[in-house]
């Protein structure tokens, strides 16, 4: 599942720089991935991984997140599974201003299935 | 990877499996309503119906973001189903030859510990068991020969998702 997580970062990365962790003082805008659960298929898979795609944006006013937004999914749903030989849905997309007034995120839900190698 | 390891296929036309319209699936698969059970005269219970008639049917539905190919499809239409559901068959300790209810597209061997083996070499309906396997289960996802008995499709407009249900018997 790491190297998945790692692979869908850096596949994102050539959008926007992609974190699972982040560093500080990173600029905007950025990404990070959050995993939420890997559910195991047994004895032998399929796996099914439910995680959210944070976009987050200070830029004042929607226009860069709705475009960087519109790029993300479009990568989700085209390249990213062929290039990672993965199925992907995308079951929830919201956008919303953050407490602080100045922080836009845009979260992608989506669901992955996929097949894990066995020394993962 | 595929969208779904399920597959419908038209025979000599092909999968009616487009893109997005497949993720999510379920399939349910149960037995056909064929013969009867009856009391005998001293009370026991039977079935009278005869073997060779004792089949499946198959619900498959869907939400998505695309419908399958269906244009075409109507009540009598051939499918060939490679099924979702697995179905799980005891292999008898030195059981030789070994066969499968139903043909298969996707095997697994395991014992009665959970342990698994490599899987066997299929032949149609055959299966070719090899030691150190020592018996236990066979699970398989079941290639059917399936009949149209109905289906619907449908568009939430705004939500942006469409919805598939396919009704099936097995031939």
């Amino acid at each position: 599942m790491r190297k998945l997580i790692n692979n869908i970062r850096k596949s994102l990365n050539e959008l926007c720089p992609t974190f699972v962790q982040v560093p500080e003082d990173i600029p905007y805008p950025y990404i990070t991935l959050e995993p939420e659960n890997n559910l195991m298929g047994l004895p032998s898979g399929p796996s099914i991984l439910v995680m959210k795609i944070r976009l987050w944006s200070q830029y004042k006013g929607t226009m860069e997140i709705l475009k960087l937004t519109r790029k993300i999914e479009k990568m989700l749903l085209m390249k990213i599974p062929q290039s990672l030989k993965i199925a992907l849905k995308i079951v929830e997309s919201s956008l919303t201003l953050q407490k602080d007034k100045l922080t836009r995120t845009h979260t992608f839900s989506i669901r992955l299935r996929y097949h894990e190698a066995p020394d993962e | 990877m595929n969208e779904t390891e399920l597959t419908l296929e038209i025979i000599d036309k092909g999968s009616i499996l487009t893109q997005f319209c497949a993720r999510e699936c379920t399939q349910t698969l149960a037995l056909l309503p064929q013969g009867v059970l009856k009391r005998t005269i001293n009370g026991n219970l039977v079935y009278v119906g005869r073997t060779g008639h004792q089949k499946y049917e198959s619900h498959i539905s869907c939400k998505d973001k695309a419908v399958p190919a269906l244009s075409g499809v109507w009540k009598g239409t051939r499918l060939k189903v490679g099924c979702l559901q697995w179905i799980t068959q005891i292999v008898p300790p030195r059981e030789h030859p070994f066969y499968l209810e139903r043909p298969a597209v996707a095997v697994r061997l395991f014992d009665q510990k959970g342990e698994t083996y490599p899987p066997p070499k299929i032949e149609g309906k055959n299966v070719l068991l090899t030691p150190p396997f020592p018996g236990g289960y066979i699970a398989y996802r079941p290639s059917l020969m399936m009949i149209v008995r109905s289906y619907t499709i449908e568009t939430n407009e705004w939500g942006l998702s469409v919805g598939w249900q396919l009704d099936l018997e097995e031939e």
